[in-house]
């Protein structure tokens, strides 16, 4: 009886509280920077979303799971957020230049290419070379 | 009962890898550090003001203690309420915990796997108002507690949070609130806290109503209505700095005929993504004049059982919520001339649908459908001819209400407790 009372106050308070990292989660954030971007800068929510779906059609999403034995202290699953950040904080200018061409968007920075499939451009700057362990 | 419940909650908490603290999950108790730049982040921090906005002392005041029968009628009389609103899971946000990097060392129930995580965002308000009126003149105040921030890992450390901490916190805010004369407002990261009051003289007669106050937080406050149609206008200027504004016009609960009920009609603007007070360093994301602009229709108490709410977000993006159609015990909604109040007397509401929601990248959101429930009950613990003295319990849950506050929310949960009583 006591533990019935004790699911019903666990679960007044909705879902679980945490859950792990969707493998492509890093990689949808882009896309959402970039359409959240188009939103600010232009107030045009059917631009917004067209952006996104030209880069969910276009571009082929690199999946991590958080437990890859890649990262360690100066690495993290973290650190796949980098894209995300760089495209949210774009000035309005650059919006407007790059426009509905969404590779310009993601050649801003290289941490796009640990996240997006891009060609030619080399990430092994941002992977520490002694990857491999320290958990 | 309680003391057992919370004896053995406490007891099963302090296992590892129990139903009520599953194994690896002991991530960064008080939240997390939220990842800037991901949209759960942004999301988050227009949920947090969004929070603050709709529960500010002004709103509270206007919607609580102004659209009662006591403010219409020339006699004397009064109005005191208090409210406590909690939200679990306005957004979701991807949080980086760093007891998951050295779990193996520390021995900390924080695996790699909880690294990044996704967690919910949950805000809480509580509010406490009071009105006099004598003849034509009268007096108010109130006051605002608003807090939001990630969730505990766990969700009994949450329902400790908000079932018996905020309580407790929040009435001794509510109290120190006239000490904190300017109101104390502050945001970091994927939390906020605001405290705020409001005071102020009121004037009525039989054609209008008028109030005019001082908010601690964000300065000037006005208000007219007109006592027979129920046309209305609310707004708080801005102060400089403060993140606290409002605009509300409309119409309130408009009787022509019986069967058709009560009518109101209105639409409300507030601040949405205003620029706060940030840490040194911190970096800005939002935007700093943009707002929050909703309209919503209600049509209450039709043939007596029916209620059609219909509401539409207009800025930031324009979106339109499924309209609800709810099942009530007869005349659930007061009107503006007031009732009977009857000793004992229960009345419920029931609104549930499908609200299909559109694809929104820009916040996140997946294109679905999500369904909706609102369940509401209210009992006059003492009823005394137009006086008494109600308690009212609310659960929320992807109500068209909440979508329009919260376009980004997926799973969201509202409980609501309001006692308010007229004398």
């Amino acid at each position: 009886m006591n533990r019935v009372h004790l699911v019903v106050f666990a679960g007044l308070t909705g879902c679980s509280p945490i859950d792990p990292m969707p493998p492509d989660q890093p990689c949808r954030e882009a896309g959402y920077a970039i359409a959240n971007r188009t939103l600010t800068c232009s107030g045009n929510a059917d631009l917004a979303q067209k952006r996104y779906d030209t880069f969910e059609k276009d571009y082929t999403c690199i999946e991590w799971k958080t437990t890859d034995p890649r990262f360690n202290h100066e690495f993290g699953p973290e650190d796949l957020f980098g894209c995300a950040y760089v495209l949210s904080n774009l000035p309005c200018e650059l919006v407007d230049q790059y426009g509905n061409d969404i590779e310009a968007w993601l050649m801003t920075t290289d941490s796009c290419a640990l996240v997006v499939e891009l060609e030619g451009v080399d990430t092994s700057h941002l992977i520490p070379e002694d990857t491999g362990g320290g958990q | 009962m309680l003391a057992v419940t919370l004896i053995l909650a406490g007891a099963a908490h302090a296992q590892d890898d129990t139903w009520i603290r599953p194994l690896g999950t002991d991530c960064d108790e008080n939240g997390g550090e939220p990842i800037v730049g991901s949209i759960g982040f942004t999301n988050a921090r227009h949920a947090l003001n969004t929070n603050i906005q709709t529960y500010s002392a002004t709103a509270f005041a206007d919607r609580t203690l102004f659209r009662s029968h006591r403010f219409r009628d020339s006699d004397k009389g009064g109005t005191v309420a208090f409210e406590q609103n909690i939200t679990f899971g306005a957004t979701t946000v991807p949080t980086y915990n760093s007891r998951a990097i050295d779990y193996a060392v520390n021995n900390d129930n924080c695996t790699p796997e909880y690294r990044v995580a996704m967690r919910p965002l949950d805000l809480s308000s509580t509010n406490l108002g009071v009105a006099f009126q004598s003849d034509h003149f009268g007096f108010f105040y109130s006051a605002s507690v608003a807090f939001g921030g990630v969730a505990y890992p766990h969700n009994y450390l949450r329902g400790m949070m908000y079932g018996l901490g905020l309580p407790m916190y929040s009435a001794y805010a509510l109290m120190a609130a006239p000490l904190v004369r300017s109101g104390y407002q502050t945001q970091t990261g994927a939390s906020a806290f605001a405290l705020d009051w409001i005071g102020g003289a009121s004037y009525h007669n039989d054609h209008i109503g008028a109030r005019v106050g001082y908010a601690g937080s964000a300065g000037l406050y006005a208000a007219v209505n007109e006592q027979n149609s129920g046309l209305y206008l609310s707004s708080v200027v801005r102060g400089q700095g403060s993140i606290l504004g409002q605009l509300e016009t409309g119409l309130d609960r408009l009787h022509l005929v019986d069967q058709l009920g009560l009518t109101s009609a209105f639409l409300r603007d507030i601040p949405y993504g205003a620029s706060v007070v940030e840490e040194a360093g911190a970096r800005d994301l939002l935007p700093t004049a943009g707002s929050l602009r909703t309209v919503h229709f209600e049509q209450d108490n039709l043939f007596d059982y029916f209620d059609v709410h219909v509401s539409q977000t207009l800025k930031p993006v324009s979106q339109l919520h499924l309209a609800q159609v709810g099942l009530h015990t007869p005349d659930y909604h007061a009107s503006r001339a007031g009732g009977d109040e009857e000793q004992g007397e229960f009345r419920g509401l029931v609104r549930a649908g499908v609200a299909r929601i559109p694809a929104q990248a820009a916040f996140g959101v997946e294109e679905g459908s999500l369904i909706t429930l609102r369940a509401e009950g209210d009992v006059t613990v003492v009823g005394d001819g137009d006086a008494g003295f109600h308690i009212n319990f609310g659960i929320l849950y992807n109500d068209a209400e909440q979508l329009a506050m919260y376009p980004y929310a997926q799973n969201v949960l509202t409980y609501r407790y309001q006692m308010k009583g007229e004398f």
